[in-house]
């Protein structure tokens, strides 16, 4: 092949991933920060000394819009000063953390939910376990999160991890799975163990964490009584959003 | 100057000669004389071969000018010629191609689209609110999500597309007081002392 062939090659392949790639990361590349967006609502030295914690957190890998997103999180509930200080400071310290124990390639949701997951007490070695086991991110995600619930109910990590894997390997919903803590608690006010109480409902027992019949909508069938609740729906209409 | 509009009138055949007043009578027979003049010589045409050279003239200015480059590089691509690829190359163009249609066709969509993301309707029972707002982790935490009451029985509902995955989110009631959903799957602390609600969303097509 001639150079002006092998000039047109590479400008066509050039043109292929230029119109794919940017586009794909605008979301992740907005700063955590963004003094003049924030200048009106936190002082100088707020928006400072966040911008020294985002940059820190970043150079340890942190993905800056986790950062963001707790910063905007604050903001909009009114929390300011030295108060979100100490909140983002501790939130990305557990980002730091979690980024360590899984590594560069963890993506942002896990890194959150094993930040979590470490925050209720779950043992490092069981959440990077965990997250090695379950590579898709939605059910590493909603895994950790309902491991750490779990834990926070009462339940040994071994047992919650071991129930939570089990359900994920059924197929159980992750609707299903967030739901799961909240059964144990209500078992646990009623007198029985954690331990009792997650088994009489992961156990197979009760319908909780079967995995659901296919439909593609389920008005109120997870709450068992006829109060609101938010819901996922089929493909309808939107009203916002 | 302008011709008097009789005059006008004769020479458009409109009226007759004798319609025509003594006065203009004569400057009608000049005008008569003047046109069968030019009726019997004809109409005087440019010299013999003159437009083909100036087109020529006009070709060369542009060839010599901007239209060279484009005109030159529309002859590169339009010549043939043999090309020669090692199969090596073709397997790479293949694989970049099948690349850039695959992160295409996994790249978050905008706003107004909804492949991938699911409708979920956000319900809350506050007889007391003026106004309902719903923020999360989706809009940035901004409450700009009105909910809506307008058979005003107190139930607030709006009916929002999400991403699927786990999502954290509060009502903001009145524009300040962040309360948090009470029939949520889950909570989660958000680390300024107050309790998110959590909600997972299940793509269509695992439901």
């Amino acid at each position: 092949m001639n150079r002006s062939c092998w000039r047109a090659v590479m400008m066509g392949a050039a043109l292929l991933i230029g119109g794919s790639a940017p586009a794909h990361a605008q979301n992740q590349d907005r700063p955590a920060i963004d003094a003049e967006e924030l200048q009106d609502r936190l002082s100088p030295e707020t928006i400072d000394r966040l911008t020294q914690i985002a940059r820190r957190a970043q150079q340890n890998g942190v993905p800056p819009r986790l950062i963001r997103q707790k910063v905007m999180e604050g903001v909009s509930k009114g929390v300011r000063g030295g108060r979100l200080v100490r909140a983002i400071e501790d939130y990305s310290r557990r980002l730091v953390e979690a980024r360590n124990l899984l590594g560069r390639g963890a993506r942002p949701e896990v890194l959150d939910a094993a930040a979590q997951a470490a925050e209720h007490g779950i043992p490092s070695s069981r959440i990077r376990s965990f997250a090695a086991a379950n590579r898709d991110p939605r059910r590493a995600v909603v895994g950790l999160r309902t491991i750490g619930e779990l834990r926070d109910a009462g339940v040994p990590t071994d047992n919650a991890v071991r129930a939570v894997q089990a359900a994920l390997d059924r197929g159980v919903s992750g609707e299903r799975l967030l739901a799961l803590s909240a059964a144990v608690r209500r078992r646990v006010r009623q007198g029985e163990s954690p331990t009792d109480a997650l088994r009489a409902i992961a156990g197979g027992s009760r319908p909780g964490l079967q995995r659901p019949a296919p439909t593609r909508d389920r008005p109120g069938d997870r709450s068992g009584s006829d109060r609101p609740r938010t819901q996922p729906r089929s493909r309808g209409g939107p009203d916002r959003g | 100057m302008t011709m008097d509009p009789r005059l006008q009138a004769w020479l458009d055949g409109d009226i007759e000669l004798e319609a025509l007043p003594e006065t203009l009578r004569e400057e009608a027979h000049a005008w008569s004389e003047f046109l069968g003049s030019a009726r019997t010589q004809g109409v005087a045409g440019a010299p013999f071969g003159a437009t083909a050279r100036v087109m020529d003239a006009i070709r060369a200015d542009v060839a010599n000018g901007l239209g060279s480059r484009a005109a030159a590089g529309a002859a590169w691509l339009l010549r043939p010629r043999a090309v020669r690829i090692p199969p090596l190359a073709v397997a790479a163009a293949i694989a970049l191609v099948i690349l850039s249609v695959t992160q295409l066709a996994v790249r978050p969509r905008g706003p107004g689209a909804l492949d991938g993301r699911v409708y979920v309707q956000f319900l809350i029972s506050a007889p007391e609110a003026r106004t309902v707002a719903l923020a999360g982790d989706f809009n940035e935490w901004n409450p700009s999500i009105q909910l809506d009451d307008s058979d005003g029985d107190g139930l607030w509902s709006a009916r929002v597309a999400l991403e699927p995955g786990v999502h954290e989110y509060m009502f903001v009631i009145d524009g300040s007081e962040w309360r948090p959903d009470p029939n949520a799957l889950s909570y989660s602390d958000d680390g300024f002392g107050q309790q998110n609600s959590v909600l997972a969303v299940t793509p269509v097509d695992e439901t």
